[in-house]
C-alpha cells in the first residue's frame, strides 16, 4: 500500500537544499573575519573583543610562545583599514622577520618571483588580488589613512605577495596590504607593545589550543614595584607585584621572589577568573662580604604553563649622605646646596667646599639645621663640589651627589632678552572618562639672560581653550601642567605651539557592556541621541550585531520555509491517501498500525530527501562560494562545512516530515470509515489488493 | 512571504548601517593623484578651490647626508586654517617628528639636495612622528614640482558630487577615517553576497509554487468534467483555469506580503534580543512588487501545463473522478 508517493522526496530535497545552501553561505559570511585572520593556524585574540579588529594582545606573549618547544612560528599582527581609489582593503601590520617564515608566500616583482629583503621601515607588500583590483605597478608610493582617527601615512609598495602554489592552502593575504607593524599600529592607534592578534603554528596544534583556551586559569605578572631604588645596607625594601588570572576558571599559582636569583619569599596565590591581586613582601638585601656597594636584581616569577618573570633593580650600599647640587649658577647670584642622610633627614654641621679645577679659587660653608648652605661665586667656570668634613655621627659615610660640579655662567654673555621656546608637549592620560580631566605637560625653556613670562595658547580642536603663563628666569627650563576638563565624549586634538596630542573622552557607560546594550536598544533603538556618545569601536560591535541579526533572521526564515514546505507536502500526501486509509481502517487496522504504516513509509522518504538535499545544498554552497565572487571585508569568502548545521538540517527535516505525516494520518483516521471511502476519489495508484493488505 | 521577509532584512542591514554611520562623519579627505609610481604632483583642482577649504601639502622621500637613512620630508600650506593643528617653520629650518633623532645641520637629497637645520620638534595627530616638517621652499627644492603643484591635499566638507567628480578626473579621494569607507564597502559586499544567496532560493520557491499550483488543478478534474459536460469549450476551460490560478496567486501573494512584513519584523526583533544592534527593517516597494509578480507568474506558468491537459481529456473520464 502506498500512502506517501516517492515524488515527495523531491520537495524534501529541494527544501533541505535551500536551507543547507543558504545557511552554509550565511555562516561562511558570519565567520569570514575570523576565518581570514587564522588561515590554517591558531589565532590568539583578546577574549571579549567584539571583532578581531578590536582585539588587543600583549606582545610579551610572543616571546613566551616562542620559548615553547612545540611552537614553530609566531606572528604578531595588527589590523587597520584603509582605502585607495575607491577600494577599501585590510592593512595587515607584520614583523617581516616572523611573518615571512610563517606564511611562505611568493614575493614577486610585479609578475616574476623575486628575492626581496623587505625592511621594517615603510616598505609594503601587496597581495596579488588586491594588486589586480587596484591596478598598480610596483614599486609604488601608496598613501594610507587612519582606521579610527584622522591620520595620514605613506608606504612604498615594493613587491607583490602571491600564493605559494596549490600544495599550500590559499592565503587570505592575497587580498590585503602587508605593512610593517609600526605603520599599522600608527594607523589603528594600537600601542607599540600590543598586537591585534597572534598567529601561531605548532607541531602539536591541539595541545596548544587546549593550553591557550581562555577557560583555563592563566597567570600574568606585571608592575613589579620597589619602594626605593637605592637603600643603605640593612634597610628593608618593599617589593610588590600584581598577578592577574586572565583565564575564566579559578586557579592557583606560586609566586617566588628572588634576590639575584636566590629565592627569599614564596607564596601560593589562588585567584578567580579575571581577578587581579597585589602581592607584597619586605626584603633586606645583603651585600657579599667584599662589596660595600652592590646592585641587586629583585625579581618575581609565577609558575604555570606560561612561567612569567618581572624584575627590578635596587642598589644597596653602606649608609650614605646625599648632596643635591643645581646644574647651573649665575655669577654673583646666590645658590643653595642641600645635604641629607639616606633616610632623608637633614645633615647639620657638614662643611662643603666649592673650588675650581686648580683650586685657585675656593669657597667654604657649613650646612645649617635644614641641611642647606648658601654660596655666592664671583668667578665664571666649572666648580667642583666636595664635602670636606662631616659631623661625628656621620663620619665614614659615603657622600653621593647628583652632580659633582656646578657651572657658573656670566649672564652678560647671553642675549639680554627673554627667549622662550616650547620644547615638548604631551597629554596624560590619553583616554579619560566624561567629566574627568586630562593634563597637558608643556616643557618650556628660556635661552636668554632676561627673565620673562612665556604665554602659550592651548587650543582644543582648533579653538582657543586657555592661555598658559610660565614665568622663566634666565636660562631656566620648566615643565608646567595644564588641566583640560569639560570635554565632550569623542576624540579631541589639543595643540600648543608646534605640538599636538590627542585625547579620547569616553562616556561612562562604555565600560559596562550590559548598559551599552540597554542604551543602544532602548535609549535609541534607531536614532542615537549623540553621535559622539558611541565610540567607533562600539559602533563596530553594533555593526557586527546588525550583520548577525540579518544573517540569523534570514537563516530563521529559511528554516521556517523549509519546515512549511516539508510539512505541507507530507500533509498533502496523507490527505490524498485518505481513501486508502479508510479502506485499511474498514478492515480492522488500529490507529497504531496506521501510524506504523505511515512511519515506515515516511521515514525512508524523509531521510532520503534530506540526505539528497544536504549533499546538493553543500555542493551548491561550495560551488557558489568557491567561485570567488563572494567577497566580504575585501576577502574572497572561503567555504567550510559545518557538520552541526548539516546534522540539524537532516534531523530537522526528518522530524518535521514524520510529525506532519503522523499528525495528518491521525486526523484522517478520525473520520468515519464510510465517509472516507465514499467521498474520496480513487487515487492514481493501482487499486488496493485487499488480500495483500490483509496479509500485511 | 520568504522573498519579502528575506530581502527586506537584507535591505534593512544597509539602512541600519547608514543610521549608524550617520553618527560618524569624517572631517577630512585625503586627495592624491595616482601616477605610475605613486603620488604624482598636481595643481589643486578647481572643484576644491571653488567650494572647499583645503590644506595643500608636499611629501618627498629623501636621504639624510649624515646617516644615509631615508626620511619623508613634508610641508603643508593651510591658509584657511582647516586643520586642527598649526605647524610652522621658515626657510631651511625643519622640525623633527618626536621619533626622529636627527639634530643639527645636514643635507637632504631627493631629486635635488638642500642643506637644512633642525630648529625644533613637532608632534601631530595627523602626520607620522617619523617625518620631518619643512617649509614649502625646502620640499619644492627637493622635488621637481611646478610652482603651484602639490602631491596631497587635505580637504573638508566634501560632498558626494565633489568626490565623484574628482574620482572621474582620476584623483584618489580617501576618507581620513578608514573604517567608515571600510564598513560601508563591507556592508555593500555582505548585501550583495546575501542577494546572491537568496536568488537561487527564490527560484526554488518559484518552482514549489509552480508544482503546487499544477497539482491543485489536477485535483479539480471532477468539477472540470461537469463544466465540460454543460458545454464549456476548450478556450473557456483554459481561460477559467488560468484565471483561477491568477486569482489564487494574487490572493496568496498579497497574504504572503503581509505575512512577510510581519515575519521580517518578528524575526529581526527576536534576533535583536540576542545581539547588540541598531536594526531597522527596510521594506522596499520594488521588492513587494517584484515578489507579487514572481509569485503570480510562477503560479500561472505552473498552471498552464495541467490546464492544457485538462482541456484535452474527455468529460466522461473527468466525471469518473468522485467529488470530494
Amino acid at each position: 500500500v502506498i500512502l506517501i508517493r516517492r515524488r515527495s522526496v523531491v520537495v524534501v530535497a529541494l527544501s533541505v537544499l535551500v536551507f543547507t545552501s543558504t545557511v552554509s553561505a550565511l555562516s561562511a559570511l558570519y565567520e569570514a573575519p575570523s576565518a581570514f585572520a587564522a588561515g590554517d593556524s591558531i589565532v590568539i585574540t583578546s577574549s571579549g573583543a567584539p571583532t578581531i579588529f578590536s582585539s588587543r594582545v600583549g606582545m610579551d606573549l610572543v616571546t613566551l610562545l616562542e620559548a615553547m618547544p612545540e611552537v614553530t612560528y609566531v606572528s604578531p599582527e595588527v589590523f587597520a583599514f584603509s582605502s585607495y581609489d575607491g577600494s577599501s582593503f585590510v592593512v595587515r601590520g607584520v614583523e617581516y622577520c616572523r611573518f615571512l617564515p610563517f606564511e611562505r608566500g611568493l614575493i614577486c616583482d610585479n609578475d616574476m618571483p623575486a628575492i626581496y629583503s623587505v625592511n621594517q621601515s615603510g616598505e609594503a607588500l601587496i597581495g596579488e588580488r588586491l594588486y589586480d583590483r587596484l591596478g598598480l605597478e610596483v614599486p609604488f608610493v601608496l598613501p594610507l589613512v587612519g582606521s579610527y582617527d584622522h591620520r595620514m601615512q605613506t608606504v612604498e609598495v615594493v613587491a607583490v605577495y602571491r600564493d605559494a602554489g596549490p600544495e599550500l592552502p590559499q592565503t587570505p593575504l592575497i587580498d590585503e596590504l602587508i605593512v610593517p607593524i609600526s605603520v599599522a599600529q600608527a594607523l589603528s592607534g594600537v600601542p607599540a607593545d600590543e598586537a591585534s592578534i597572534l598567529r601561531v603554528k605548532s607541531s602539536d596544534q591541539s595541545n596548544l589550543e587546549e593550553l591557550l583556551s581562555p577557560h583555563r586559569a592563566r597567570f600574568v605578572l606585571y608592575d613589579l614595584s620597589l619602594s626605593k631604588a637605592e637603600i643603605a645596607l640593612g634597610d628593608p625594601v618593599d617589593v610588590g607585584v600584581f598577578i592577574r588570572n586572565w583565564g575564566e576558571s579559578p586557579g592557583a599559582s606560586t609566586i617566588t621572589f628572588l634576590d639575584d636569583g636566590v629565592p627569599f619569599h614564596s607564596v601560593e596565590v589562588s585567584l578567580n577568573g579575571s581577578e587581579t591581586r597585589l602581592i607584597s613582601t619586605r626584603h633586606v638585601p645583603m651585600n657579599s662580604p667584599d662589596n660595600d656597594s652592590q646592585s641587586h636584581v629583585i625579581s618575581a616569577s609565577a609558575s604555570g604553563d606560561f612561567p612569567a618573570t618581572v624584575e627590578g633593580e635596587v642598589l644597596v650600599r653602606q649608609p650614605f649622605l646625599k648632596l643635591s647640587v643645581p646644574s647651573l649658577a649665575f655669577l654673583g647670584v646666590s645658590f643653595e646646596l642641600s645635604l641629607l642622610n639616606h633616610l632623608g633627614a637633614p645633615v647639620e654641621g657638614a662643611q662643603i667646599t666649592v673650588a675650581n679645577y686648580g683650586e685657585t679659587i675656593s669657597y667654604e660653608n657649613t650646612t645649617g639645621e635644614s641641611g642647606l648652605c648658601t654660596f655666592v661665586i664671583g668667578n665664571e667656570g666649572t666648580f667642583l663640589i666636595s664635602v670636606t668634613s662631616l659631623p661625628l655621627e656621620y663620619l665614614g659615610y659615603e657622600v653621593i651627589t647628583n652632580s659633582g660640579s656646578i657651572d657658573v655662567v656670566d649672564l652678560s654673555f647671553y642675549p639680554q632678552e627673554f627667549l622662550p621656546s616650547a620644547e615638548s608637549f604631551w597629554l596624560a592620560p590619553e583616554v579619560v572618562r566624561e567629566s574627568e580631566s586630562c593634563y597637558g605637560y608643556l616643557a618650556v625653556s628660556n635661552g636668554g639672560a632676561a627673565s620673562g613670562t612665556y604665554e602659550a595658547n592651548v587650543t582644543v580642536d582648533g579653538g582657543l581653550y586657555s592661555v598658559v603663563y610660565v614665568a622663566l628666569g634666565p636660562l631656566q627650563s620648566r615643565i608646567v601642567q595644564v588641566e583640560i576638563s569639560g570635554l565632550e565624549p569623542g576624540t579631541h586634538i589639543v595643540s600648543v605651539s608646534t605640538f599636538s596630542s590627542q585625547v579620547r573622552v569616553e562616556p561612562w557607560f562604555v565600560d559596562d557592556s550590559d548598559l551599552v546594550e540597554l542604551v543602544v536598544r532602548y535609549g535609541g533603538s534607531s536614532q542615537l541621541t549623540s553621535g559622539a556618545s558611541i565610540p567607533l569601536y562600539q559602533a563596530a560591535k553594533i555593526s557586527e550585531g546588525n550583520v548577525a541579526v540579518a544573517l540569523i533572521a534570514i537563516g530563521g526564515i529559511s528554516a521556517l520555509l523549509t519546515a512549511l514546505a516539508i510539512s505541507s507536502v507530507f500533509a498533502r500526501e496523507i490527505s490524498e491517501s485518505r481513501r486508502t486509509l479508510g479502506i485499511i481502517r474498514s478492515i480492522g487496522a488500529s490507529s497504531a498500525i496506521i501510524r506504523k504504516l505511515v512511519f515506515v513509509q515516511s521515514f525512508p522518504l524523509a531521510l532520503a530527501g534530506s540526505a539528497i538535499g544536504v549533499f546538493a545544498g553543500v555542493f551548491v554552497a561550495a560551488t557558489i562560494i568557491g567561485s570567488d565572487s563572494f567577497v566580504v571585508f575585501g576577502h574572497a569568502l572561503s567555504f567550510s562545512v559545518d557538520y552541526r548545521i548539516l546534522a540539524l538540517a537532516v534531523v530537522g527535516a526528518v522530524g518535521i516530515s514524520l510529525v506532519s505525516a503522523l499528525a495528518s494520518a491521525q486526523v484522517a483516521v478520525r473520520q468515519t470509515v464510510i465517509s472516507s471511502i465514499r467521498n474520496l476519489p480513487p487515487e492514481d495508484e493501482p487499486d488496493v489488493d485487499i488480500e495483500e493488505l490483509l496479509r500485511e | 512571504m520568504f522573498v519579502v521577509a528575506s530581502f527586506s532584512i537584507v535591505s534593512g542591514l544597509k539602512v541600519s548601517m547608514e543610521v549608524l554611520s550617520d553618527n560618524f562623519q569624517t572631517e577630512y579627505y585625503l586627495v592624491t593623484f595616482p601616477g605610475t609610481d605613486g603620488m604624482d604632483f598636481f595643481s589643486v583642482p578647481e572643484v576644491i578651490l571653488d567650494e572647499d577649504r583645503a590644506a595643500c601639502g608636499i611629501v618627498v622621500p629623501s636621504v639624510v647626508s649624515t646617516t644615509g637613512g631615508a626620511v619623508n620630508v613634508f610641508s603643508i600650506s593651510d591658509p584657511d586654517k582647516l586643520l586642527p593643528e598649526t605647524i610652522v617653520t621658515d626657510g631651511t629650518e625643519v622640525l623633527a617628528g618626536t621619533s626622529v633623532s636627527l639634530t643639527g645641520s645636514f643635507s637632504l637629497t631627493s631629486e635635488d639636495s638642500i642643506e637644512v637645520t633642525v630648529a625644533g620638534r613637532y608632534s601631530s595627530t595627523l602626520f607620522p612622528s617619523d617625518w620631518l616638517f619643512a617649509s614649502e621652499y625646502v620640499t619644492r627644492s627637493l622635488s621637481s614640482c611646478g610652482e603651484s603643484e602639490y602631491n596631497f591635499v587635505l580637504t573638508g566638507d566634501m560632498t558626494e558630487a565633489h568626490i565623484s567628480s574628482l574620482r572621474d578626473e582620476g584623483y584618489s579621494v580617501q576618507s581620513m577615517i578608514g573604517v567608515l569607507d571600510f564598513l560601508e564597502s563591507s556592508i555593500d559586499e555582505i548585501e550583495r553576497d546575501t542577494y546572491w544567496i537568496l536568488a537561487p532560493s527564490s527560484f526554488v520557491i518559484a518552482v514549489l509554487a509552480y508544482s503546487f499550483m499544477g497539482s491543485e488543478i489536477s485535483d479539480r478534474r471532477h468539477e472540470i468534467g461537469i463544466v465540460k459536460a454543460i458545454g464549456a469549450g476548450r478556450k473557456q476551460i483554459l481561460g477559467m483555469l488560468l484565471g483561477e490560478a491568477a486569482i489564487i496567486s494574487v490572493w496568496g501573494s498579497l497574504l504572503g506580503l503581509a505575512l512577510g512584513i510581519v515575519l521580517a519584523y518578528g524575526v529581526s526583533t527576536a534576533a535583536s534580543v540576542v545581539f547588540t544592534s541598531v536594526f531597522v527593517v527596510d521594506i522596499q516597494e520594488s521588492i513587494l512588487v517584484l515578489s507579487v509578480l514572481v509569485t503570480i507568474s510562477s503560479a500561472v506558468v505552473g498552471a498552464i501545463l495541467p490546464a492544457v491537459r485538462m482541456t484535452t481529456t474527455r468529460p466522461v473520464e473527468d466525471l469518473r473522478e468522485v467529488m470530494p
